[in-house]
């Protein structure tokens, strides 16, 4: 529902802020706390029984399927949650809004609230600037939505000096008193712990992870996008590379990232037999994919401009047979382009032809928004405003604040889909994109013109699923992680980059490997494995 | 014989001259059509070119329609245009003043004031400035954008080595005459230093039309973005609307949005530049040789 594109481009960013927090504490809780996440009694789930989709959805991450917006919307709140204004930051991820004085669906907003929600509404980059600003000159609003991947240090002491607790409003049945929120999954909740206290109401993204997505009117020359081994994979990309046209965008690292998972690499960490983790970048297995990225750079089947921002146009016009993208459910992007367009996407396949492949999933949230300390009159008011704009997806209160009202910002198009009107248009998508980073129902695949293709999709994801894994360490804290992480990630990167376009020789791979366990790698592994739930299987 | 200069050149090194000074000058225009002509190009143009356009076959100016229909974009044009010609104002009233004063070898204890001065040199972080910013009551206004930067060291530096070599006997005299310290900034010293106060003012201007991180920081209202703000948003974001949010009428392609604000932003500064680049060019040159 939201643009994720950018968001997950950040996750690979370096860290901005620095230690722009550090007055804020001195990161003492180290794993004691990270100890208490992997302890704590999570919400109990209750999924939404009001609404039954076209195509079931389940708890492995498969995303249920609409093939049109349900008719007649039910309400899931009993009434306006708020009595008193609230301020939140929060970030856009689209066109910026006409600010609330201007924008009749904002007001509209409002008035179903019961008050107004006067959103401070952030931009990216800048975000953890913003963020640290607040914080510092103690203006805290009474909500901050806190992303997970933007280099936002010292989280955990952040959050005891300044923000509220909300494990006892949430934790187990106590969540039963907001329907909404106890209709968001265990996976997500997850997300929220840190301390082994619960901050806030995760914001559900999409369970699974970045897949490669191809043109079959470009792949139709050679066979198609779906391969069974890595050496097919390899011939068809020269055949489709010309010195115009290029096989492959040049996103190194997200290609890497769908090698690795031919090559049989893990999703993030491996959980070896005695409980232990190697990461990614230890594995044989993530070399390989370096080596093969390597070999597919020499033979020129990459687009050659590394800088190249968005290859979506290419791959619409065939510059470019194959693109990663952030999910099955990209597929839209480009019927954006071109309505007559539906891309194929890659299925994992053994890089030899018989090895089981990995598909990774992603994080599956985009974090949560903590609330500023108060009293407990207030956190329940605040609760309430999340269950109402965590309203799952085809209820009364999931219009209101995804299309406004009926008229006005929005009317039933033949098939009795909400569409945008050209009011909707201007005054929608900055307010539904602030909106929907801080707070989410879980994700659905619903495609309004193209209902066909949330079959498709659902189909995909069937496929995606059998060879699914997730990152163990997701939902578990670790303090060195989120100082240093983002940092060592990048410079790690940054090797990989030289070596697969040949500035440098293999080589340089264990001479970064070995900068990224003493900068912090180690340490991070140390305090990962010591919260490692005993839920996560064996990789 | 004739001096060299006077020499008329050969044609063949006339050519080479032509060739390379074209290739510059393509160097520069051509990025600038492909804003231009990106910002009109319709969608099919977008996806024939792969992205950016060369040349629009089917021009259009359903990005501008568009950025200008949410009002959002008019206000920030205003917000933009007030920042710039007030911030100038006050900022080179704040300048010429104080380097005026520092230029004058009367000035008490102005060792130690130019020591102070000297620190301005140096930014004080964001988290100060924020603090700064709160506690005189300017969060959420547009004052925050112009007062906090209304003196640059470098600017004050640059003006005050220039009104250090207006000639004392000038100056004399007209005190002499009965000229109080007013007097002789605004008829002597200022008049003969038009040309380096344009430039400063110019540096001033763009400063405050660019600026976009200090809003970004201490406005939380979105309707007194400036242009600046809008537009990085523009850039930086790419997608309008998400797949299950179908309109009525479909957006143009982010890339033609992005160039589209592109040359809002740049238009206003682009139109000021030829009428100061006189200025500019005197300003520069009298610091190196004077005539």
């Amino acid at each position: 529902m939201i643009s994720r594109r950018r968001f997950l481009q950040v996750s690979g960013a370096a860290v901005v802020a620095g230690s722009t927090l550090a007055g804020c504490g001195d990161g003492g809780t180290a794993s004691g706390g990270a100890k208490a996440s992997g302890e704590l009694k999570l919400p109990t789930y209750r999924p939404f029984a009001g609404l039954r989709p076209d195509l079931a959805g389940a708890e492995t991450g498969l995303e249920p399927g609409f093939l049109q917006f349900p008719a007649d919307a039910v309400a899931s709140v009993k009434a306006p949650p708020l009595k008193n204004a609230v301020t939140a930051l929060t970030e856009t991820f689209a066109t910026p809004p006409p600010p609330m004085g201007s924008n009749p669906m904002w007001q509209a907003l409002n008035q179903a609230l019961g008050a107004e929600l006067k959103l401070t509404i952030g931009t990216d980059p800048g975000y953890p600037e913003k963020f640290a600003t607040l914080l510092a000159g103690d203006s805290l609003p009474d909500l901050m939505w806190l992303p997970p991947n933007q280099g936002i240090p010292n989280i955990g002491p952040m959050l005891e000096a300044k923000f509220q607790d909300l494990t006892k409003y949430l934790s187990g049945d106590a969540v039963l008193e907001y329907p909404n929120l106890a209709a968001l999954k265990p996976a997500s909740w997850r997300t929220a712990v840190v301390n082994g206290k619960i901050w806030g109401a995760p914001i559900p993204s999409t369970p699974f992870g970045q897949v490669m997505m191809g043109n079959p009117r470009t792949w139709a020359k050679v066979g198609g996008l779906q391969s069974t081994s890595a050496d097919e994979f390899f011939a068809k990309c020269k055949e489709l590379s010309n010195g115009t046209n290029y096989a492959l965008e040049p996103a190194i690292i997200n290609m890497l990232h769908m090698f690795g998972e031919w090559f049989g690499a893990p999703n993030g960490w491996r959980v070896n037999a005695d409980r232990s983790l190697t990461h990614l970048y230890e594995t044989d297995n993530y070399r390989a994919a370096v080596e093969y990225a390597a070999k597919l750079w020499a033979a020129k089947v990459f687009y050659p401009d590394l800088n190249l921002a968005d290859a979506t146009p290419k791959t619409v016009n065939g510059q470019i047979a194959a693109q990663v993208t952030v999910g099955p459910r990209a597929t839209a992007d480009f019927r954006a382009l071109d309505p007559t367009l539906f891309v194929d996407t890659l299925i994992p396949f053994g890089h030899d032809g018989k090895a089981k492949p990995v598909y990774d999933m992603g994080y599956g949230t985009v974090g949560f928004t903590p609330f500023k300390k108060t009293d407990e009159g207030r956190i329940r008011e605040l609760l309430a405003l999340m269950d109402y704009l965590s309203a799952p997806f085809g209820t009364k209160e999931y219009l209101q604040k995804n299309f406004g009202v009926e008229g006005q910002q929005y009317q039933l198009d033949a098939k009795k889909n909400p569409v945008l009107t050209k009011a909707g248009t201007q005054q929608a998508p900055g307010l539904v994109s602030a909106l929907t980073i801080m707070n989410s129902p879980e994700s659905v695949i619903f495609n309004p013109a193209f209902p066909d293709d949330t079959r498709k999709i659902h189909q995909t994801e069937q496929e995606l699923l059998k060879f699914a894994m997730r990152n163990p360490t997701a939902g578990t804290y670790s303090d060195t992680s989120s100082k240093v992480g983002p940092k060592l990630t990048a410079a790690f990167r940054d090797t990989i980059v030289d070596i697969v376009t040949g500035r440098q020789q293999i080589g340089a791979y264990d001479e970064a490997l070995k900068r990224w366990k003493s900068g912090g790698g180690d340490k991070m592994r140390d305090e990962f494995a010591a919260v490692l739930p005993a839920s996560v299987p064996v990789s | 014989m004739r001096p060299v200069w006077k020499e008329k050149p050969a044609p063949a090194y006339q050519a080479i001259k032509a060739v390379v000074l074209g290739g510059f000058a393509l160097a520069i225009v051509i990025p600038i059509l492909v804003v231009v002509s990106t910002s009109l190009a319709s969608d099919q143009d977008i996806i024939d070119a792969g992205g950016y356009v060369l040349w629009p076959s089917h021009p259009t100016l359903k990005a501008y329609e568009t950025l200008f229909s949410g009002g959002l974009m008019g206000r920030a044009i205003l917000v933009s245009v007030f920042v710039t010609l007030v911030g100038t104002a006050i900022a080179l009233a704040v300048t010429i003043a104080l380097a005026y004063a520092t230029s004058r070898p009367v000035l008490f204890g102005r060792p130690v004031l130019l020591m102070v001065l000297f620190t301005l040199l140096f930014a004080p972080g964001i988290i100060p400035m924020f603090l700064v910013v709160k506690q005189l009551g300017l969060l959420d206004s547009l004052w925050s954008l112009i007062l906090p930067g209304v003196l640059g060291a470098f600017n004050f530096v640059v003006l005050r080595t220039f009104f250090m070599n207006v000639p004392g006997e000038l100056l004399e005299s007209a005190r002499i005459d009965g000229a109080g310290d007013f007097m002789i900034l605004r008829r002597i010293v200022m008049p003969l230093s038009k040309a380096v106060i344009a430039v400063v003012g110019l540096f001033y201007a763009v400063g405050f039309w660019n600026a976009f991180f200090n809003a970004l920081l201490y406005l939380n209202d979105t309707s007194k973005w400036p242009v600046q703000v809008i537009l990085r948003t523009y850039v930086l974001q790419g997608k309008s609307l998400s797949a299950d949010q179908l309109g009525v009428e479909p957006l143009p392609q982010p890339q033609s949005l992005q160039m589209a604000v592109v040359v809002v932003a740049l238009v206003p500064i682009a139109m000021v530049y030829p009428f100061l680049q006189r200025h500019f060019t005197k300003g520069v040159i009298t610091g190196a040789v004077k005539g």
